[in-house]
């Protein structure tokens, strides 16, 4: 008996644990974004090409933006690798942004930059295809 | 000094790779499994729960395996900060896991250091100051968790 309340009262708290972590699983898929097509350009500050995903912070009329980019492999896999993107370049950024309007952050599909485009999830690219 | 272990070439090597990272990632998991999973179960036997359970299959077992998981934990967990140690440190969710972390480390200093667990494994008994710390590890370990959890959202 004593052991059944317990195992009860386990999932319950589990169940209580997955409701508070609920939000964290939208992060790795897109669900912390929203669905309409956002398209930002800007000066780049910065570029980072590594795990867990890559980023790249650029500045638009002053305030800097977060552009988070694949993980490493399917980024380079898009051709996007160290050389193609420098500080002070201007790169086009194609995704889709934060759900939190008051956050300078959005998850790019695509990137151009020095006349290049780079699908970093060629998969999820047709809203900016026409 | 943030810079400097962002600088390292372990971390280097971790933030380009396409195998470790993941794996590492992985120890980090096996480790919070084998700690968190352990230390539950040791907590709830110290909170009078789960007599099926010998107090020293606590001691010489569940201990002992909370304290390999920690240690991986640990060391993967380093490897992991690394990486981006810069952007980890100014995240609020990690800092928040940090000072769980070490309050259920000094927690756990603390029943080692005063051998509270010595009656528990002879006779069983459990002293009032050590259900307490029995009552914050079973709350500090999995806040540490959900803690964690948020790093990559926040």
């Amino acid at each position: 008996m004593r052991h059944s309340t317990l195992a009860r009262r386990t999932l319950l708290a589990a169940g209580l644990a997955g409701l508070v972590a609920a939000p964290a699983l939208a992060h790795h898929g897109w669900v912390w974004t929203t669905d309409e097509p956002f398209v930002l350009e800007g000066e780049i500050q910065t570029v980072y090409l590594g795990n867990p995903h890559g980023r790249v912070d650029i500045v638009v009329d002053g305030d800097v933006w977060v552009v988070e980019l694949a993980p490493p492999r399917a980024t380079a896999r898009s051709g996007f690798v160290d050389g193609v993107a420098e500080q002070g370049d201007q790169l086009t950024a194609y995704g889709f942004r934060s759900n939190d309007a008051s956050e300078r952050r959005m998850k790019a599909v695509r990137v151009e930059v020095n006349g290049n485009t780079y699908d970093v999830y060629p998969r999820r690219t047709q809203l900016f295809d026409s | 000094m943030l810079e400097a272990i962002e600088a390292l070439p372990l971390a280097a090597f971790l933030r380009r790779s396409f195998l470790a990272y993941p794996l590492v990632n992985a120890a980090h998991v096996f480790g919070i499994a084998f700690l968190v999973g352990a230390i539950v179960l040791a907590d709830l036997r110290l909170l009078g729960r789960l007599r099926a359970l010998p107090p020293e299959a606590v001691t010489r077992v569940l201990v002992p395996t909370a304290a390999l998981g920690l240690a991986v934990a640990l060391a993967s967990g380093g490897l992991l900060f690394s990486v981006q140690a810069m952007d980890y440190a100014a995240n609020p969710a990690f800092l928040a896991k940090l000072a769980l972390v070490a309050l259920a480390l000094a927690n756990l200093a603390w029943v080692h250091a005063t051998g509270a667990l010595s009656p528990f494994r002879t006779t069983g008994s459990v002293s009032p100051a050590l259900r307490r710390a029995a009552w914050v590890s079973l709350t500090a370990w999995p806040l540490v968790v959900i803690a964690g959890r948020f790093i990559g959202y926040l």
